[in-house]
């Protein structure tokens, strides 16, 4: 009789690691990027904006060459 | 006909194991243990070898989708942006040499120290000293994991200078200096009157410590 039991919780629980261990891994799958570190960096975005009003500054002041 | 080793099947093993199986079969609750015991053993087995393979190919494909999909947006904003930034450095390209003037790419001591005697001139002071400390000379990296060795942005160029002249000059030059094109900061200033023969004589002695930059990059 206690064999019968400890087969039933040794199935038990093998089938709850066994689905934990499949929620865990659909779970880490969800989680990760399926895009490569490299194309990453080349899509960062980019400001296009250049600071002219320094140029100009810089355009009034003298080089005295 | 080969003789088929039936007696395999009906080996007395195999007959005595059933023999000893039969009776506990017949009992409820043992029948009812091992139809679960199976059965998680079941569910085990097709989690692992069916559902997983499954379920993780149709997330995976999912969330490739959605990752290709802001990738594109991604890459369509960056092109807008490209295009936007060609556009500005074709309008600032002629502009571009004053960012070199400021800053330029080796230390240059020696056409700052023209520069300082061209505003020394302009103001009317005349300079008494001039000192620069030795300079690095900018050139090729010797092998070629030099440029991997990390250096700063900016590297600094100390400049000592004493002028003598009128407070006039002394503050012409001082204006120059903040107005000039090359970036330079005034660190310490110290205003002296010059040791002359002439009881109220008007020049004073101006030393400066200036740091002037260069960009490595």
């Amino acid at each position: 009789m206690n064999e019968d039991k400890v087969l039933l919780l040794v199935a038990i629980f093998t089938t709850l690691t066994v689905l934990l261990w499949v929620f865990f891994e659909l779970v880490k799958t969800t989680k990760t990027s399926t895009i490569a570190r490299p194309l990453q960096q080349v899509v960062s975005p980019l400001t296009s904006k250049i600071d002219i009003s320094i140029l100009e500054e810089l355009e009034k002041r003298s080089t005295l060459d | 006909m080969a003789n088929l080793p039936t007696s395999v099947f009906s080996s007395e093993q195999f007959r005595r194991y059933y023999q000893r199986i039969a009776p506990l079969m017949k009992k409820p609750r043992m029948r009812a243990s091992t139809t679960a015991v199976f059965s998680f053993l079941a569910i085990s087995l097709f989690a692992w070898y069916a559902i997983r393979p499954t379920a993780q190919t149709i997330i995976y494909l999912r969330r490739e989708i959605a990752d290709k999909t802001q990738l594109n947006e991604q890459m369509e904003n960056k092109i807008t942006a490209l295009i936007e930034a060609q556009a500005t450095y074709e309008t600032i390209q002629e502009r571009l040499p004053l960012i070199k003037q400021a800053l330029p790419d080796n230390p240059d001591a020696v056409i700052f120290a023209r520069q300082l005697r061209n505003l020394a001139n302009i103001s009317g002071a005349s300079i008494s000293a001039i000192q620069i400390p030795s300079l690095p000379i900018l050139g090729n990296e010797a092998t070629p994991g030099a440029h991997l060795a990390p250096s700063k942005p900016l590297e600094e160029v100390p400049v000592t200078i004493v002028l003598t002249g009128p407070y006039g000059a002394l503050k012409s030059f001082m204006d120059g200096l903040i107005m000039m094109r090359r970036i330079t900061s005034i660190d310490t200033i110290a205003v002296k009157p010059e040791v002359s023969q002439e009881l109220f004589s008007n020049t004073l002695q101006l030393s400066l410590k200036l740091t002037s930059y260069y960009s490595t990059q």
